[in-house]
């Protein structure tokens, strides 16, 4: 009887530990409720960093991809109630779309720098052919 | 004692799921190695931004040597055709 007494003693004591470590832990999925704001936070930096071109540029195109996978991977971990894991992760995502918007941007800029430049050699060529000419002219 | 270890072994288990402090640095690392990734990328976005602005420089440069070797070569054509007008007047000047 005795024994039996400490065992459900011992028993009650694990469970009220089980019952304390739950939300100590922070195991959300006991508290699921409104998706929280990380996941929104890094689906606009996604969009910006495809406007930005992300998806179209070799060296930002990897990094908009993990960044898509991530924040999948987040809505996943929320739909299993798992709030803290989900913020976690697009947490990550909102990381590397944002690495993938900047890698898009310095490529843009580059390119327009490059162009602008050739457009600038080839004006500067076709004032040199005209003063040749006139030069030959006279 | 099988009853108070099984609820032992949920307690550390539900206790390693939640591991707030671990999975939570792993985050704060990651995310703080992505950083540094975008504070390189910001740094050669400036730099990128500086080369573009200095390419519109030699580009306005380059349009206003363009237009003035045009208004060059237009001027000097217009004072050839003038001495041209001007000898073909004096072939037919009968005096």
């Amino acid at each position: 009887m005795g024994t039996n007494r400490s065992r459900l003693a011992a028993a009650a004591a694990a469970a009220a530990a089980v019952l304390a470590a739950a939300p100590l832990g922070g195991c959300a999925a006991f508290h699921a409720g409104a998706p929280p704001p990380e996941i929104e936070r890094a689906r606009a930096v996604i969009q910006a960093a495809d406007d930005e071109g992300a998806a179209v540029e070799p060296s930002a195109h990897v990094h908009l991809a993990l960044a898509r996978a991530t924040l999948d991977r987040a809505a996943r971990c929320l739909a299993r109630g798992d709030r803290d894991g989900a913020a976690g992760l697009a947490r990550r995502a909102e990381a590397d779309a944002a690495v993938a918007l900047l890698a898009a941007r310095e490529a843009t800029l580059r390119d327009a720098a490059s162009r602008t430049l050739d457009h600038a050699a080839l004006l500067a060529e076709q004032a040199a052919r005209i003063d040749l000419d006139a030069r030959r002219a006279r | 004692m099988t009853w108070t270890r099984l609820l032992a072994a949920a307690a550390i288990a539900l206790a390693g799921c939640a591991r707030p402090g671990s999975r939570a640095a792993d985050d704060a690392a990651y995310v703080a190695l992505r950083r540094a990734e975008q504070a390189r990328l910001e740094a050669r976005c400036q730099a990128a931004l500086e080369a573009l602005r200095d390419a519109q420089r030699l580009h306005a440069q380059a349009a206003r040597s363009l237009e003035e070797a045009r208004g060059r070569s237009s001027r000097s054509r217009q004072g050839a055709g003038e001495l041209d007008s001007a000898d073909n007047f004096l072939q037919a000047d009968p005096f």
